[in-house]
């Protein structure tokens, strides 16, 4: 069973936040002298943070994109086990951070937000992320293609095509 | 810096030569010399002795006693016919050519050649040839119709004066006392004489003498020419002196019928027949007298063969052999006179006709001092020596001259063969496997031997030529497999392609010609049908020409595993293969129905074709009447002008006839003074792919009209014309492709085509009147069509022949220079047509070679590097205009295949696979993979240590899997 760090019990929206404290929990010195002490920052400050750190995570898959190129190039241009395996992982992860988008952001999700699941909460950093890995998938198209694994001629559908008998036979 | 450059010579998939261990093991040769054209003579040497025989295959051989093997052969151009031959002691000497004027001696046990030596050729046409010998000094003199010639360190030549009157002289004697030429003229009736001085070459005396006119033939004993008149049934005879002016004897107590020649001349000994069937052995005695000093009694068989011989020590025997009158044994009774001893030996032999014809020329010979040998040759073309009633060794020397051949796939063995799963119940299928159950505990324990040793079982892998299990039954590879092949002798043999080894053999029988006509049966075509269940039929259409010149045409029905006859059924395959007629005349062409077991034969009486279908029946009636409209048989008809390509369609026409005619539809019109040589069929087999990729993914469309089929044309002046290759289209006889090439002054052309899919290769002699810096020789041209440029397709496979896009054709070619001159050509076929092809030739220095696909793809770039890809994907490579003449791709080892007619291929059931087989003089088959082996293991690969690796790690998951289970559960108590 894996463990999940829930960053939700920060949030003022919380269902954990009303819990009563365990017993034997002196609650009056550290939280006063904390509150005190330190300006409580407000919730919509929480919220660009937020935003700003979302923007962050939707620009990293191009961010990793030199590095990868580099890796492209150094594994060369013939079909062997490295070249393989990074352009697997070119081809697949587009589609595995695609897939997982709504809870990728989640985390991020503004508190206001109803539900921070929703594919319209933080659109435009969604739709910055989903052209980022666009551009990863491209990449990935792109090494496929000069390693001649796209079927792109006539010459790779030639196995496909199929030809009936002649209409006139000639014997010899 | 030569390191890379040997890493390219390690992966350059041309590097594909036979490795010497797989010779005699992948591959088999049959060295022949051919049906002998006389009797064989027998020499005796000091290590052994060889029978010397001249052949119909223009061959010179030398035969060891012994084993029957050839010793040595020598083998004559096709222009260089043997004229005859004659042998003295060690040496053999050989008349050929025109006018029998090339003069060759040979030491007679190792066939080294001592002596070659054009001699004059007369002006009038050779008449006869005659050679003998001057004892000890090793001249000879040669007798060539009115010249004689000293060969020797003396060289003069004499000839006869006032050529014109004087007829030919035929034999030749030389006696002490003078050199004799002798000649008989029937027309003028006078037996011609000439005597001359052996050492100077001056003339002594000329003569004739007259005969009667009813004397056609003379044989000399000694120095004593002997005769027979047969209008007086006497026999004459006159002794050669220097001066001529002996007289004629006549002896007329006898009625004499005629004479044998047996070969015993120096023995002055000679065979006379009676006409009451005695024989006499005549000896010439010295002074002039013939006297007869024994007497065969007159036999009860029909006729009587005459053979004559020396013994080691150089005494003379004399042999008669006849067949038995009552003919129910078919035996050979032999008698062996020896001049000195009382009486003849008498033996017989068994020879079985039906397999071997009947005798046709005997030799008899002493070889050993207390046993008798005889060697016969048959009608059928085999060689045999017997001894004491036993025969020793047998060669099949008809294999020389195969017309057809044909590969078939052998049946499933039995306990791999399915049963009828529709028909069976449940209980008999339990009960089915309940009976193969029994075999269970022998397949583990095979199987079990099988991944250990990595040793195929025997009967289902044919591992090499000599290591295999006679039984017929298909290999897993589908190696083993029976060559049908029927010769020019009228014979037809079950060759196993595995080892070479004859299975079987039968004698096509004469039908109503074999009761007192007579007839020569001619094999045409060959094919193979589909028979009852797994197994195939070999149907063999053969012309019968009999002595009445009455032509028909037979069909044999074979049942290529035990060469018995399926259709008339027989029982006894001791007997004569009898066939059956299906058409009273000659056979104009025949054809098999694709994917149907029916033969069209056509036939021609009064200008009409009509269609015989065989199976003669309902089914195959109506499957032409279903396929006439859209049936197309192109075939060369002769016309006054020449042979021409003619197109025909089928009709039904109730007035003409009740079955399917066809009529013309096309004429391939050549340029004038071009006439049709000769239909090279196309090379049918699956098709892989419909288009070439190139290395920018784009596709060449092949143009694969099924139709296709190419013509050899030869021009009639033979100066100025040249010869034109064409591929026509069979369904309307458009010109899809056509070239002329040069002729090199040659008197007819010789091109060699082969097509398959696509893709045309012709090979041609490139000769004289070319433009300067042009060069001289072989040249192999590749010729691919497509259905147009990049990515255009017309779908050209599956489109009617008469649309407008199916002449649409892009021709792709390139000429190479070529090293050799070939005799035939083909390419190889697999299970799939997927492994690339190779084209096979049989060069003219009798080697056969594969030459592959890459160095004949006509895309190889000119003045310019194959691109990356262009190398990567269709592994081009740039062009080169002469091919390499790479001794690693002769595929025929260091064999002599010799004067090869044509070249077969037949796909194995491995699709890497194909299987060659090459026959002309020689046999020769062998397996070729032009892709090389990739659908089986490599010889080299290391089946222990895969064994060794994987029960290896099973030990150890064994061992570490209960340790790293009781890990775990500790780690989660301890946790």
């Amino acid at each position: 069973m894996s463990k999940t760090l829930e960053y939700s019990t920060l949030e003022p929206a919380s269902k954990w936040r009303n819990l009563p404290t365990p017993p034997g929990f002196s609650k009056s010195v550290s939280s006063k002298s904390a509150s005190s002490k330190t300006h409580a920052p407000s919730p919509e400050s929480y919220n660009q943070l937020k935003e700003k750190r979302a923007l962050d995570f939707a620009t990293a898959p191009a961010k990793s994109l030199p590095m990868q190129a580099f890796m492209l190039y150094m594994s060369g241009g013939g079909v062997q086990i490295f070249s393989m395996g990074i352009v697997f992982m070119l081809l697949l992860t587009p589609f595995k951070n695609l897939a997982g988008i709504n809870d990728a952001f989640a985390q991020f999700a503004p508190s206001t937000a109803k539900n921070p699941k929703a594919l319209t909460t933080l659109a435009l950093q969604k739709f910055v992320y989903v052209a980022c890995n666009v551009l990863t998938l491209m990449v990935g198209l792109w090494k496929c293609r000069s390693m001649g694994l796209l079927p792109l001629g006539t010459g790779d559908w030639l196995a496909f095509e199929t030809r009936g008998i002649a209409p006139e036979m000639s014997l010899f | 810096m030569f390191l890379p450059l040997f890493g390219l010579l390690l992966c350059n998939p041309l590097v594909l030569a036979i490795h010497e261990s797989d010779v005699g093991v992948i591959d088999w040769h049959k060295k022949l010399i051919g049906v002998p054209l006389a009797a064989p003579v027998v020499h005796h040497g000091e290590n052994g002795s060889v029978l010397l025989v001249p052949t119909a295959s223009n061959v010179l051989a030398a035969l060891n006693t012994t084993d029957g093997s050839v010793a040595w052969r020598y083998l004559f151009d096709a222009a260089d016919d043997i004229a005859s031959l004659h042998v003295d002691g060690d040496v053999v000497v050989a008349l050929s050519g025109q006018g029998a004027s090339m003069l060759r001696s040979f030491e007679a046990l190792t066939g080294l050649m001592a002596l070659e030596k054009r001699l004059d050729a007369p002006a009038v046409p050779s008449a006869g040839v005659d050679v003998c010998f001057e004892p000890n000094t090793g001249a000879m003199f040669t007798l060539n119709t009115h010249t004689i010639t000293r060969v020797g360190e003396v060289h003069w030549t004499w000839e006869a004066p006032d050529k014109r009157s004087v007829m030919p002289y035929s034999k030749l004697v030389h006696t002490g006392a003078a050199l004799y030429a002798v000649g008989l003229s029937q027309q003028s009736a006078s037996l011609h004489l000439a005597a001359i001085d052996p050492i100077t070459g001056t003339q002594i005396q000329t003569a004739w003498k007259h005969l009667p006119p009813s004397v056609s033939s003379f044989v000399l004993a000694g120095d004593i020419a002997v005769w027979v008149d047969h209008a007086k049934e006497s026999l004459g005879f006159i002794q050669l002196i220097p001066s001529l002016k002996a007289s004629i004897r006549t002896e007329k107590a006898l009625k004499w019928y005629a004479l044998v020649d047996v070969g015993l001349q120096k023995s002055s000994l000679v065979v006379a027949v009676l006409t009451n069937g005695e024989a006499r052995v005549l000896q010439g005695r010295e002074d002039g007298v013939i006297e007869s000093i024994h007497s065969f009694p007159a036999n009860d068989g029909p006729q009587s063969l005459f053979a004559g011989g020396l013994d080691k020590d150089g005494a003379p025997y004399v042999a008669r052999l006849w067949t038995t009158v009552s003919n129910v044994s078919f035996m050979f009774l032999l008698e062996i006179y020896t001049p000195g001893q009382e009486g003849a030996v008498k033996s017989f032999i068994l020879l079985d006709t039906y397999k071997h014809g009947t005798v046709s020329h005997v030799c008899r010979c002493q070889l050993a001092v207390d046993g008798t040998r005889l060697v016969i040759t048959t009608s059928t073309g085999a060689i045999q020596l017997w001894e004491q009633e036993q025969m020793v060794w047998g060669r099949e020397e008809a294999l020389a001259t195969i017309d057809v051949a044909a590969f078939v796939e052998l049946p499933l063995p039995e306990h791999v063969v399915k049963v009828g799963l529709g028909s069976e119940s449940f209980v008999t299928r339990l009960i089915r496997q309940i009976g193969d159950a029994k075999d269970f505990p022998s397949y583990a324990a095979a199987f079990a031997q099988r991944f250990v040793t990595g040793a195929p079982p025997r009967e289902e892998v044919v591992v090499s030529a000599h290591n295999h299990t006679a039984s017929l039954s298909r290999d897993a590879f589908g190696f083993k497999q029976v060559l049908v092949a029927a010769t020019a002798y009228g014979s037809v043999f079950g060759l196993d392609t595995a080892s070479g080894a004859v299975l079987w053999t039968r004698v096509l029988g004469l039908g109503w010609a074999g009761e007192g006509v007579g007839a020569m049966v001619k094999p045409v075509k060959i094919f193979v049908l589909n028979g009852e269940g797994d197994a195939k039929d070999v149907v063999l259409i053969a012309q019968r020409k009999a002595n009445n010149n009455l032509v028909d045409t037979v069909l044999f029905r074979i049942d290529p595993l035990t060469g018995a006859s399926i259709s008339p059924t027989e029982e006894n395959t001791e007997r004569l293969l009898q066939g059956t007629d299906v058409i009273a005349g000659p056979l104009v062409e025949a054809f098999l129905i694709p994917e149907s077991d029916v033969i069209i034969l056509i036939d021609e009486f009064f200008q009409v074709h009509t269609i015989n279908p065989y199976p003669d029946t309902e089914d195959s009636a109506a499957l032409i009447a279903r396929l006439a409209p859209n049936l197309y048989l192109p075939f060369l008809e002769n016309f006054s002008e020449g042979p021409r390509v003619v197109g025909h369609g089928l009709k039904l026409d109730p007035n003409l006839s009740e079955k399917h005619v066809a009529f013309r539809t096309w004429g391939l019109s050549l340029p004038p003074g071009e006439t049709a040589k000769t239909i090279v069929k196309p090379r049918l087999g699956p098709i892989a792919s419909l288009g070439k990729v190139l290395g920018n993914r784009t596709t060449l469309y092949k143009y694969l009209n099924p139709r296709m089929f190419v013509v050899l044309t030869q021009g009639t002046d033979a100066v100025a014309s040249g010869c034109g290759v064409y591929v026509v289209d069979g369904a309307k006889g458009s010109v899809l492709y056509s070239a002329v090439v040069p002729r090199a002054g040659s008197e007819v052309c010789d091109v060699h085509a082969t097509l398959t899919e696509n893709w045309l290769v012709y090979h041609y002699y490139e000769g004289a009147g070319l433009e300067d810096g042009e060069t001289k020789g072989w040249r192999i041209v590749t010729v691919e069509l497509y259905e147009g440029s990049l990515d255009e397709k017309t779908r050209s496979s599956d489109m009617s022949a008469f649309a407008v896009e199916s002449v649409n054709v892009e021709a792709l070619e390139q000429s190479y220079l070529f090293a050799h001159g070939v005799t035939a050509i083909t390419s190889t076929s697999t299970k799939f047509g997927i492994t690339s092809k190779d084209i096979i030739v049989a060069t003219q220095n009798n080697k056969i070679h594969a030459i592959p696909r890459r160095l004949l793809n006509p895309r190889r770039p000119q003045n310019r590097k194959p691109t990356a890809e262009e190398q990567q994907e269709e592994q081009l490579i740039p062009y080169d205009v002469v091919l390499p003449d790479d001794p690693r791709s002769t595929i025929s080892h260091n064999y002599e295949v010799a004067n090869t007619r044509n070249i077969i291929a037949s796909p194995a059931l491995l699709e890497s696979t194909s299987l060659v087989f090459a026959y002309g003089l020689d046999l020769f088959l062998t397996r070729v993979a032009p892709s090389s082996t990739f659908d089986i293991l490599n010889k080299n690969f290391n089946k222990a240590q895969l064994v060794l690796t994987v029960s290896g790690l099973a030990l150890g998951i064994a061992i570490a899997k209960p340790m790293v289970r009781r890990k775990r559960l500790r780690e989660r108590w301890y946790q």
